[in-house]
């Protein structure tokens, strides 16, 4: 058995499969418009309970602390920027960039970038393919750093864990270009993440400038005591980690 | 205030691409009919985020097939649609999908019988030809990961004998 094989033998499976559904246009507009309208009265409620939590906030807390949290804002150098719940002091020097679509590509150096999503860069050409360029990221080597809402996937391995303000982090290093990734190791798929690149010195600094919300409080008659780095772990789905230290 | 979803484009693409994402969803969960479930998930939360699937990088049909990997996936925790590997198709199955023959029926039984995590990497390598490090990148796994679900898929596909004849072939 060969993968062409295997190919064959899927693609005729999938086309004996006939929908039975005999008009999906109509009957999926509506579920969606339904979708939609539930999505749209959940929002409506939630919305109205944490209204009432901000008031309640903000006239119990200082109006400095409550100022701090606005999120979704970029700032100017030496100031706090946040994205989906994720903050990071901007260093003495660097510039803020709010885009759509985060290419770390070609990240500019000294630049934290702010996105919705970001270009894994599949339908880049990968060098040492036939007839493809050897695709060469202007942003290699560079320092720089990017948060995004919608970032990488929760992996079932990863490659470490670190523990930082109270939250389980999944660390991943990458290439094309090389970067570490740091996102919230939750059950969210895709979780806010945050790209660094540099040396380790330079991740290190960055990754203190950033602040991860917190995570789930440990019940009151006890809980795991996590180490700070976290040699090896392994998982098999999400909440069910095994965890040994240096 | 809250944009309005604009479903400009949604019926095309629904109109021109739904058969092949009911396949894809029959072939990640081994039935044609709870693929056509599964295409429906992935095609309503195509609807919510129509607004931004809709520009012309959008690439909606990328999104609605990542919904549906991750729904076939969560199916394994939480044993979606009570869903219970079987020696032969139901004839449900079998009444709503004419033409099948006998080898796409076995073929999909196949299937079903795999565990859903392997599933999904053996349809994701080889009928929507991705590579390992995108389906690693899709599933949220390691490239060994990726490799060790689909040496064990193929051991059991090999093992059911369906593809005995097919070795044949083989040069």
């Amino acid at each position: 058995m060969n993968p062409t094989h295997v190919s064959e033998l899927l693609e005729r499976a999938a086309a004996s499969v006939t929908p039975t559904e005999t008009d999906p246009t109509s009957r999926l507009v509506s579920l969606g418009r339904r979708s939609v309208q539930r999505r749209r009265r959940a929002w409506g409620t939630a919305s109205s309970v944490a209204a009432a939590a901000a008031v309640a906030a903000v006239v119990a807390l200082p109006l400095g602390t409550a100022a701090q949290d606005r999120s979704e804002a970029t700032g100017a150098p030496g100031t706090t920027v946040s994205l989906g719940g994720l903050s990071v002091a901007v260093p003495e020097g660097w510039r803020t960039s709010k885009v759509t679509t985060f290419d770390p590509c070609i990240a500019e150096p000294h630049t934290l970038y702010l996105a919705a999503r970001w270009d894994p860069g599949y339908r880049r050409p990968k060098s040492g393919l036939p007839g493809s360029t050897p695709v060469k990221c202007t942003s290699e080597g560079q320092t720089w750093m990017a948060v995004v809402q919608e970032g990488v996937a929760q992996y079932l391995t990863p490659n470490r864990l670190v523990v930082k303000d109270g939250q389980l982090l999944q660390v991943e290093e990458s290439d094309r270009p090389s970067m570490w990734t740091y996102r919230a190791f939750n059950d969210g798929n895709q979780a806010t993440t945050a790209f660094i690149s540099g040396d380790e010195k330079d991740r290190e600094q960055l990754l203190k400038r950033t602040t991860w919300p917190a995570g789930p409080m440990a019940p009151a008659h006890g809980g795991l005591v996590l180490p700070d780095r976290i040699a090896s772990a392994t998982s098999e789905m999400p909440g069910m980690v095994g965890a040994t230290d240096a | 205030m809250l944009r309005r979803a604009e479903p400009a484009g949604y019926e095309d693409f629904v109109a021109s691409r739904y058969r092949e994402i009911v396949r894809f969803g029959a072939l990640l969960t081994g039935d044609g009919r709870l693929g056509e479930d599964l295409a429906q998930e992935g095609l309503i939360a195509a609807y919510r985020s129509w607004h931004r699937l809709s520009v012309p990088d959008g690439r909606p049909e990328a999104y609605v097939r990542q919904v549906m990997v991750r729904t076939a996936m969560r199916a394994r925790r939480r044993r979606w649609r009570d869903e219970v590997p079987t020696e032969d198709l139901p004839d449900a199955s079998r009444r709503g999908f004419a033409d099948q023959s006998d080898l796409s029926v076995q073929v999909l039984a196949s299937l079903r019988r795999l565990p859903a995590d392997q599933r999904v990497v053996l349809v994701l390598r080889f009928w929507a030809d991705a590579s390992e490090a995108e389906v690693a990148q899709t599933l949220g796994v390691a490239v060994g990961t990726v490799k060790s679900r689909t040496s064990r898929a193929l051991a059991a596909l090999r093992a059911s004998g369906l593809f005995v004849e097919s070795s044949k072939e083989t040069p």
